[in-house]
């Protein structure tokens, strides 16, 4: 009971922090991706810069203790792979930044206080993310039916 | 103002690393946005997708990591005097500015920008919590890759969008 309260509070303050910053304003990621215009501004980066050093400091102290608060032990992925899926995925994920000025943390942010656009946003995402699972499914079936047949006939390829 | 405005950057963004670093330090474990939202689907969703690892249980941290970014959203209204509740499309002054105000327009563009925001941030395996805070912190390269092209899509996007208005 005690890790849910925590990891409430936890979203709730990381949730503050988007605020304060005013990421949850499309504006202000729209004004520095429209890079060139009068209205330009750089408070996306700084904001980006901060959050991302602060991260990166605590990190150090954090790894000082053996294992985490609340859980056995720290299951940090090392290595991620660079995918055609990794590279295709983020670019069109930008585009879709671009064109809104939200993402997923923001729009969580502001279900509450500017509810007709998170909403509309939130139910296509929820779309988006449900037609992605769907497709990976029916790929990943199709490749396993495909070896279960070369298993079966190894010589099919060289007819 | 000028400086109110950079203060406040510096001040959210601080906020925005020491809880998602928090975040890991409790759970031991690394959750971004997306991850966490595809989670919460399976609390709804039969699709098999949705179910990986350990989210049959309602019960779980991620699903109230998610919960408690709507009271954060509350509370940053509720304590700033500037911040309004407002119930509308618009996306800000400046894309109004350039881009028509139409509501369908407006509707059109948020129903296809979530789609590919959501596409691609499974696709992708990550959001911009996860890849650009957390994965360049960590110093992991292809979330470094991933960052760059969030900004390469979302400058195209807007250059296209605002050249073409």
């Amino acid at each position: 009971m005690a890790r849910l309260l925590v990891a409430f509070l936890v979203g709730a303050g990381f949730s503050l922090g988007l605020g304060i910053s005013e990421m949850t304003q499309p504006q202000t990621i729209i004004q520095f991706l429209d890079l060139g215009a009068a209205s330009w501004s750089y408070k996306l980066l700084v904001v980006m810069f901060a959050a991302v050093t602060t991260y990166g400091l605590l990190l150090k102290l954090m790894l000082r203790r053996a294992k985490p608060v609340l859980a056995p032990r720290y299951m940090i992925p090392t290595g991620r792979e660079l995918t055609k899926p990794l590279i295709l995925g983020s670019a069109v994920f930008g585009v879709g930044w671009g064109l809104s000025g939200l993402c997923p943390g923001p729009a969580l942010s502001t279900l509450n206080t500017g509810a007709a656009r998170p909403l509309l946003f939130i139910a296509t995402m929820t779309l988006g993310m449900w037609l992605q699972g769907r497709y990976t499914q029916a790929q990943e079936a199709r490749q396993a039916r495909a070896a279960r047949q070369d298993n079966a006939n190894p010589n099919a390829q060289a007819a | 103002m000028l400086d109110i405005v950079i203060w406040a950057g510096w001040a959210g963004g601080l906020a925005v690393g020491a809880f998602l670093l928090l975040q890991l330090w409790l759970t031991g474990k690394l959750l971004g946005v997306s991850t966490g939202f595809g989670n919460l689907c399976a609390l709804g969703s039969k699709a098999k997708f949705f179910h990986t690892g350990d989210f049959t249980d309602p019960f779980n941290w991620r699903l109230f990591f998610l919960l408690g970014l709507p009271l954060g959203g509350l509370l940053g209204v509720l304590l700033s005097p500037e911040a309004t509740f407002s119930w509308t499309l618009s996306l800000g002054p400046r894309y109004d500015s350039v881009f028509p105000s139409a509501l369908w327009a407006r509707g059109l563009i948020l129903t296809g920008a979530g789609f590919l925001v959501g596409y691609g941030a499974r696709l992708a395996g990550g959001c911009t919590s996860g890849h650009a805070i957390a994965g360049i912190s960590l110093l992991n390269l292809p979330s470094l890759l991933a960052s760059v092209l969030f900004f390469v899509g979302g400058i195209a996007a807007v250059q296209l969008l605002f050249w073409l208005a």
